[in-house]
């Protein structure tokens, strides 16, 4: 069972971008879901830009030293509940960088991520799966705080 | 001696008493139970006098010269004195144009008493409710500036002189306004010219004097306006009794002395293009400004301007003038309010675009007009007086009076802040004092459409430069150490002036009903009919319903209950976003306008000033001429 | 029979705000259609809000969330004395403090962007207030200040009046070219960056009761003796002036800050004052 809740926020998932040092190769994929051709404004997402207003973090890039303290601010300030989106391979594994001394090697180094998207750069057809995959996740965890509620 | 005529005596003469014996007593603990005597009588007697003329259903009190005897020669006497008073301080000061003001002025002094015979016009003192509301102001919120000065004059080695002059402005003050004849009034007026010149020049350094000089030339040449204004009353009118100025079919050269006389209080009030005295006596201490803004001085002209406003109402060549000089003055002065970033100098330009708002209502000429204008001198004065005093506050914490050195003011000292944000909450916003004003006066101005354009862009200045001045305040760290309103270290006597400034703008909100009904309406209902029609609770007007104290409780409890119900725990403060970064970070304000700039538009707005008040003399004449 | 017209006016009070969410959702929808997009249901206004609600609260300073409610409850009182007839100045000078109270939330929330947004949000109330102030008083200058009163009229002497408030809906909605005080590319979104959850749904709510208010003094401008034809038409007056905004968002960039404000206050008291011109010459009197 779905609370209201839950349905209200799986039908309006605002997203900040953030990128930490990537190649810009996934930035404008990224950009390319807000354009007429992708458009997820018809799920009801908007880009805000300001973690306080943001309940989808997409980070893209292998997340440099300079950058890893800015991260871990950005998601702090977003408020619960959120879901983290590492995109590209970079942001997931941080394979395209492998064994450089100035980056951490995946966004998961340094803030918990909840989907993965692969791909170097990732395809807007893929981040909007992954949108979708996050989505029902948090209708998962939804239902299971809901059963937690219940029992 | 009735009652009534006791109070009155008391209330302008117990002050100057007052005054010599703070001179002769010079000594700290002398000067403070002086003044505290002083501000004693003054609050009781005034709200006595308040109660006498309730009892006789606010009937004006008339006093006539021969109740006054002992007091009628020496008046005289100190009218030439001090008229001769000014061509010495001219002399001295090296400015020929203030000798030469002063030398007419005594010339033409003599002229009206020769002429007269020396006798007063009877009554020589009227009371009615518009006096009595100036002696209030005066009384109760020049008492507390009194007060206040205790603390913030406590270092000074001139207090003596200080405080003398204090008093003696209040006492001149009460008794100019209570004056009927027109030469008693110009005694007193240049009594309060006497007196701001001495406390604009209070700290002796050079800026100092210069603004004295400046102020004494600007005040001295419009009460040379005042006396020839008198001077052709006299030939015009046959009188020099202000309640026997004929009320219609004036023309031409009978025109001239209401010419004169508004000029004479555009002078006192700051109009334009007179404004320029005003703002450099911002180097005076603070309770100076705070008495010239608020308590006495700048109010004599515009009480001047309604106490012949139904003679001016009537004279249909030239009250346009009137409200268009005053309109332009409170459109220019809220704009260059705006580019201001002294506190001092932002509250001074506030309080000339007010003077304005009363001014112009003057000039609208209809009775909603003029009511509006009372009650927003009324509570501008106490608005005036708060955020003054709490400037005087914040500087002493501070050190300065710039408001980019308030910024998170609210966190370091929650008393002062609220205080600020009382005062002007109680100047702009909904549904206090000045708001009710400003409500009445947007509906009078219908009848003068050109005048609502305005109104429009100055209000909306208001609102800019005040709370761009309240969002400094506002602008704390988030997370830094709060002082709690109680824990203040404020000194009690700050707390106590302040408060009770606080509470008063506050109470005379909620009860503006009865204001309007015992307070302003006898002096309208005397020379107007007037369509304000208000019962306790709600003012109507012909063309609307405002109700105040429905609005009051709502704003009340919008804040208090927010205040209780939103308690954010820990856990919910976050820090300020700034793209992950974490920093603190300098503000400034936005002040859209060089300085440059600013003495252009100065200039710019002065010159129209000039044209319109040589208009407003020449149209008399061409008038007579044609 | 009081009873009834009473309970229609607090019905208006709460549906009207609900309408203008609704209007929110068009907006968008028919923004996303211009730009070839398919654009997000029209329901998701509320979708947003019901979100935000449901998010855990997040501030900087308690006064934040104190003047995000004075805010609500100034707008919505506004709106009341709006449906219940009274003063429409009085109404005006109530809605113009629901607005200050959010400048007042910016600002007591010390971050960079809240702070630039907050002088903008000021510079924009310097822009449009005047001009909302002259349509008032041309509004009470033609018939009456009483809402209850208004009857009719206000279209055929008025037109251009009507048009100034145009420019005034576009600064409000928040549209270019005069989206100054939240530009989302520049500072974020200006004077709401640091609101959060709960308190931002807050300030939304009571932005939608602020233009329930001004597309309400829009509607006054159509009147007529049947209810029916009366409220089509009025509805139809507040879709025209919304779409007009639509379609100068989509065809224009930001303006400057000096651009907006010069640019309102020249054309808006300009319309204004053109249109009382002419209405003094054609009937001799105001
Ligand atoms: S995954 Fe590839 S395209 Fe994306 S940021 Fe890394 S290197 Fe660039």
């Amino acid at each position: 069972m779905m609370t209201l809740e839950s349905k209200m926020r799986i039908r309006s998932p605002w997203i900040m971008h953030f990128d930490t040092g990537s190649c810009n190769g996934c930035d404008m994929e990224v950009w390319a879901l807000l354009t007429p051709r992708y458009d997820i404004e018809r799920f009801g997402a908007m880009n805000r830009a300001n973690p306080k207003q943001a309940d989808i973090l997409l980070i893209t890039g292998p997340v440099t030293k300079r950058c890893e303290d800015r991260l871990r601010n950005l998601y702090e300030q977003t408020p619960e509940p959120k879901l983290v989106i590492a995109c590209g391979d970079c942001a997931s594994t941080g394979a395209p960088f492998h064994n450089c001394y100035n980056v951490n090697g995946g966004v998961d180094k340094v803030i918990p991520v909840d989907v993965y998207v692969p791909g170097c750069a990732c395809r807007p057809e893929v981040l909007i799966d992954a949108l979708v995959l996050g989505l029902s996740k948090w209708r998962e965890k939804a239902a299971g705080a809901d059963k937690e509620a219940e029992g | 001696m009735s009652a009534g005529e006791l109070l009155a005596v008391l209330l302008f003469l117990v002050p100057m008493i007052g005054a010599v014996v703070v001179l002769v007593g010079r000594s700290v603990p002398v000067i403070k139970v002086t003044v505290a005597a002083v501000t004693v009588v003054l609050a009781l007697s005034s709200v006595g006098l308040l109660l006498v003329l309730a009892s006789r259903s606010f009937a004006p009190l008339a006093i006539e010269a021969q109740a006054l005897y002992p007091l009628s020669p020496v008046l005289i006497v100190a009218d030439l004195a001090l008229t001769a008073l000014f061509i010495i301080i001219g002399w001295r000061l090296r400015s020929m144009i203030i000798a030469a003001a002063a030398a007419l002025n005594l010339a033409l002094t003599v002229l009206l008493g020769a002429w007269t015979g020396f006798s007063e016009s009877d009554p020589a003192m009227l009371i009615d409710n518009l006096a009595l509301i100036m002696a209030l102001i005066t009384s109760l919120v020049g008492s507390v500036i009194a007060i206040y000065s205790f603390r913030y004059m406590r270092e000074d080695p001139r207090q003596p002189r200080f405080f003398a002059v204090t008093l003696l402005f209040l006492g001149g003050m009460n008794a100019a306004v209570f004056s009927n004849d027109l030469l008693w009034l110009f005694l007193f007026w240049d009594v309060t010219t006497l007196c701001s010149f001495l406390l604009i020049a209070h700290d002796g350094t050079m800026e100092a004097r210069d603004a004295a000089r400046r102020a004494l030339a600007i005040t001295l040449g419009g009460a040379t306006a005042f006396i020839i204004g008198a001077v052709l009353a006299l030939e015009q009118y046959g009188t020099l009794s202000i309640s026997d100025f004929p009320v219609a079919g004036l023309g031409g050269l009978a025109l001239l002395p209401l010419s004169l006389l508004a000029i004479a209080a555009f002078t006192k009030s700051a109009q334009l293009p007179f404004q320029s005295w005003l703002l450099r006596a911002m180097v005076a201490p603070t309770p100076v400004s705070a008495l010239l803004h608020s308590a006495t001085m700048v109010n004599l002209g515009v009480y001047l301007l309604l106490r012949i406003s139904p003679s001016i109402v009537n004279a249909a060549a030239i009250n346009w003038l009137v409200a268009l000089i005053s309109g332009a003055t409170f459109l220019a002065s809220n704009i260059l309010a705006m580019t201001q970033r002294n506190a001092k100098r932002v509250l001074a330009w506030s309080t000339i675009g007010n003077l304005g708002l009363v001014a112009m209502c003057v000039g609208i000429s209809t009775s909603l007009a003029i009511a509006a204008g009372v009650i927003l001198l009324l509570y501008h004065s106490i608005s005036k007086a708060l955020l003054f005093l709490s400037v005087g506050a914040a500087k002493e914490g501070l050190g300065s009076e710039d408001i980019e050195a308030m910024e998170g003011m609210r966190a370091k000292m929650p008393f002062v802040s609220a205080a600020l944000f009382i005062g002007i909450f109680t100047i702009v916003l909904p549904p206090f004092g000045m708001f009710a004003s400003k409500w009445i006066i947007s509906s009078a101005a219908l009848t003068f459409p050109l005048l609502i354009f305005l109104l429009g862009v100055g209000f909306a200045s208001t609102l800019v430069y005040y709370f761009k001045w309240v969002g400094n305040i506002l602008s704390a760290a988030p997370g830094s150490r709060r002082v709690t309103l109680r824990a203040d270290p404020l000194p009690a006597n700050y707390k106590w002036t302040l408060g009770s400034l606080m509470g008063g703008a506050i109470v005379l909100s909620a009860l503006i009903g009865p204001v309007i009904r015992y307070l302003v309406q006898p002096f309208i209902d005397r020379h107007f009919i007037l369509p304000v029609g208000t019962n306790d609770l709600n003012i109507f007007t012909s063309s609307g319903e405002f109700p105040v104290l429905v609005l009051l409780l709502l704003v009340g409890l919008i804040f208090a209950g927010l205040a209780i119900i939103v308690r954010p725990g820990e856990e919910e403060m976050s820090k300020p976003y700034a793209s992950g970064e974490d920093f603190d970070f300098e503000s400034r304000g936005n002040y859209f306008a060089s300085e440059a700039a600013v003495m252009q538009g100065i200039k710019v707005s002065e010159g129209a000033g000039v044209l319109l008040v040589v208009l407003l003399i020449a149209l008399p004449i061409a008038l007579e001429v044609m | 029979m009081d009873l009834l017209a009473y309970a229609l006016q607090v019905l208006t009070v709460i549906v009207a705000p609900l309408v203008v969410g609704l209007a929110m959702g068009m907006d968008r929808k028919i923004t996303a259609r211009m730009q070839n997009r398919r654009g997000p249901p029209v329901l998701q206004p509320f979708y947003d809000v019901g979100k935000l609600l449901s998010k855990r609260p997040m501030l900087l300073s308690e006064l934040q969330a104190t003047f995000a409610g004075a805010a609500l409850l100034f707008h919505a009182a506004a709106l009341a004395l709006f449906v219940s007839g009274s003063d429409l100045l009085v109404t005006f000078f109530v809605s113009g403090t629901g607005s200050v109270c959010l400048v007042m939330g910016a600002f007591s929330a010390r971050s960079p962007y809240s702070f630039i947004g907050g002088q903008r949000e000021l510079l924009a109330i310097l822009a449009y207030e005047p001009v909302l102030f002259l349509v008032v008083l041309s509004i009470g200058m033609r018939s009456s200040f009483l809402v209850g009163d208004i009857q009719g009229g206000l279209l055929h002497d008025l037109p251009l009046v009507l048009l100034a408030l145009v420019p005034v809906l576009v600064v409000l909605l928040e549209k270019s070219p005069f989206d100054v005080p939240t530009a989302h590319q520049e500072i974020i979104s200006g004077p709401y960056v640091e609101y959060s959850g709960p308190y931002l749904a807050i300030l939304e709510v009571a932005r939608w009761f602020q233009l329930a208010f001004v597309f309400g003094m829009v509607t006054l401008f159509f009147w007529s003796g049947d209810a029916v034809i009366s409220i089509a038409g009025k509805l139809a007056l507040a879709f025209a002036a919304l779409f007009a905004t639509i379609v100068i968002d989509n065809a224009s960039a930001r303006l400057t800050r000096e651009n907006m404000v010069s640019f309102m206050l020249i054309a808006g008291i300009g319309l204004v004052a053109i249109n009382l011109l002419v209405l003094f010459i054609l009937k001799g009197s105001i």
